[in-house]
């Protein structure tokens, strides 16, 4: 379980409270699957889905961390490591003004969307969760999910709208 | 229109994901994994209370709600235990130093045993290395499958049809304790033209380079050193973050090698002493195998001693799949399996790669029949405690609640089959097996629910159940590719082949 979820667990925690929390929040999941599993309760049907909804919650007890990194995120102080991480793969120089600005506009907009909002983009495009798995982990109804999720990329997109190509930024 | 927004939002998601990748930079998760598992041992675990350090529990809300829910399981794990019905004569007492009269088993394993001692073996000089390629199969983790084994109590093995996802591994390890590993792990790589990634199946792993086009996560390499039955690692070269920013980092245990270069060395030379030696090398370092003190199995109803027949059995094939030990000790642990309980010989069969030879399976099938009935969590409790745990790995304390303990009527099948050639004593494949039939639960059906999945290295299990009754089921499955004395550390593996800068 470890082996095969941690990576996922520990972006998502990552993308939420920051690299360094992200470690404790991991650790503290899988003690809590652990236990979980022990009392018989588990995963009702993904067990991705099952460690991102018990990440998401304990992300919420390292609120602190979790609006530093947003502040942190908001004032680009974040983009450091983004670009210089992109920017390495792509050769043409308006390539790399695009991906710069896409970087810093998308971090931006994420650390300025609400908190439910953030969390369910979080948990689907990071988690690669469908919207019906990041429903059983954040425990919302899937409408719900759906209509943050609506939001949520709207205005993301929103935020990168200028930029005409953002094509080479994609994995 | 639709497709043109799902398209769209596709690409916001991808940009999405690569802006926070980039963001977090690359990481390495081994250590942070090799102490969640540390965190977690096995015993801890199944007792339902991880070993977790003072931040961790400090950080922990709820106690009182997390042992209510520990009382709760412990009461319907205990019912299971309460009444299992187990044939002495099926436990796993291995016979040693017992005449007993040689099955058809026995016989082929001594003779392979015998093939295997008179081989040419030289110790390692300075320099070599012992060096081993395994491939392992399991089932994914998510995998509902039907345990369609026999029927209960025929003395068959049991049966996993696949699909199995494949793991490579090969290992060099040095008399000094010097060691690298270099691994690709469920073999999960871009077909050309592909979205997303697929997983691979032997034959592509193993010949069909041609069509892959991109190495999606996964080979991986690190060195280390090795302490007990620890790989120890020093330093863990990332393969290219940059370019794969999806890295999925995964740690293996490096318990199973079972048995350190000092341990091999101190092995008498021969005789009843070396049959001792290595009797005594496969029961510790079988008590290092997770299951042998998972609480969870005695809540299944089962008891220590056969969890602790399960582990040897599968100890003695690591040994002789991955440990370099001299030919008279290799002929020792084939005469160890000879004369454990529950060997059949099943015949000449085909490993996963397809290669041909003797087969024997050891297996134990035996029933779970417990009656309703009430009971009190403090009877609950000792009868846990007749069964082996100790007052601590319970952790709880009774309240005098009196539960309602349902019925469970439910057949295990535990199987570990090995295949070896006889004439040259070389072990082909070691699989392990095990699944459990509820009342009226047959085959596994679409859209029931998973009860309980828990995953040791190596081994994943998984339970399923619907109202009238369930079904669960492991698997792993070990090939041994190759085994040599080297002077290098250069990977085979196909894949590290075509792609040598990643592993």
């Amino acid at each position: 379980m470890v082996a095969e979820h941690l990576a996922v667990v520990h972006r998502v925690a990552g993308a939420r409270v920051g690299p360094d929390a992200a470690d404790d929040v991991a650790a503290e999941t899988f003690s809590e699957a652990w236990n979980a599993l022990s009392a018989g309760a588990g995963p009702r049907d993904s067990e991705r889905a099952w460690l991102i909804g018990i990440a998401i919650n304990r992300c919420r007890m390292h609120h602190r961390a979790e609006a530093r990194w947003q502040r942190r995120r908001r004032r680009g102080g974040t983009l450091d490591q983004a670009s210089t991480a992109l920017l390495d793969d792509l050769t043409a120089i308006d390539e790399k003004l695009d991906a710069a600005r896409a970087a810093a506009a998308l971090l931006r907009a994420l650390a300025r969307l609400p908190d439910a909002e953030r969390a369910t983009v979080i948990v689907v495009a990071h988690g690669e969760l469908t919207p019906a798995e990041a429903a059983e982990a954040l425990g919302l109804p899937a409408a719900t999910v759906r209509s943050h999720l609506f939001r949520a990329r709207r205005k993301l997109a929103g935020a990168i709208a200028d930029l005409t190509d953002f094509e080479e930024l994609q994995p | 229109m639709t497709d043109r927004n799902d398209d769209h939002d596709g690409r916001i998601d991808a940009l999405l994901t690569t802006v926070l990748i980039a963001e977090s930079g690359a990481v390495n998760l081994d250590p942070l994994a090799a102490r969640i598992l540390d965190d977690g041992n096995m015993t801890d675990r199944a007792a339902g209370r991880p070993a977790r350090s003072a931040r961790q529990a400090a950080a922990r809300p709820r106690r009182g709600r997390a042992v209510g829910m520990l009382v709760a399981a412990s009461i319907v794990a205990l019912a299971i235990v309460a009444a299992v019905a187990i044939a002495p004569d099926r436990l796993g007492r291995a016979s040693h130093g017992v005449a007993a009269p040689r099955s058809a088993a026995a016989k082929e394993l001594l003779a392979a045993g015998a093939s295997a001692g008179d081989a040419p073996w030289k110790p390692l000089s300075a320099g070599q290395y012992a060096y081993v390629h395994v491939l392992g199969y399991a089932p994914s983790s998510s995998l509902l499958f039907a345990p369609t084994s026999t029927e209960p109590g025929s003395g068959l093995s049991p049966t996993y049809p696949g699909p199995w996802s494949v793991n490579s591994s090969e290992l060099w390890i040095s008399p000094d304790g010097r060691a690298r590993e270099s691994y690709v792990l469920n073999a999960r790589v871009h077909a050309k033209g592909a979205a997303r990634p697929t997983t691979l199946g032997t034959r592509e792993i193993m010949a069909n380079t041609s069509t892959w086009d991109g190495v999606s996560p996964l080979p991986r390499q690190r060195f280390g050193v090795v302490k007990g039955n620890r790989f120890v690692v020093q330093h863990d070269a990332p393969a290219n973050p940059k370019s794969h920013p999806r890295q999925t980092t995964k740690l293996l245990m490096f318990q199973f090698w079972s048995a350190s270069f000092d341990q091999i060395n101190s092995l008498p030379a021969g005789g009843a002493e070396l049959d001792r030696a290595v009797d005594q090398l496969i029961r510790t370092s079988a008590e290092k195998n997770p299951f042998v003190n998972e609480l969870q199995m005695l809540y299944n109803g089962i008891t220590r001693d056969q969890v602790r027949h399960e582990a040897q059995v599968e100890q003695a094939t690591y040994l002789l799949g991955a440990a370099p030990l001299p030919p008279a000790a290799r002929r020792a642990v084939f005469k160890w399996l000879a004369s454990a309980t529950g060997a059949h010989l099943e015949g000449i069969t085909a490993d996963h790669l397809g290669r041909r030879g003797t087969t024997v399976s050891f297996t134990a099938n035996y029933k779970m029949d417990t009656a309703a009935r009430k009971m009190t969590d403090q009877q609950l409790i000792d009868q846990l405690v007749e069964r082996g745990a100790t007052r601590d790995e319970i952790g709880v304390t009774p309240t005098g609640q009196t539960f309602d303990v349902g019925p469970l009527h439910a057949d295990r099948h535990w199987s570990t089959s090995v295949i070896f050639d006889t004439s040259s004593g070389e072990l082909l494949q070691s699989t392990r097996i095990e699944n459990d039939h509820y009342a009226a639960a047959p085959v596994v059906q679409k859209g029931w629910n998973v009860d309980h999945t828990r995953q040791a290295p190596h081994f994943v299990y998984t339970r399923v159940a619907n109202g009238r009754g369930g079904a669960g089921a492991g698997a792993y499955s070990r090939v041994y590719v190759d085994r040599a004395v080297t002077t290098d550390t250069v990977p085979r593996e196909p894949m590290c082949q075509k792609y040598p800068t990643a592993c």
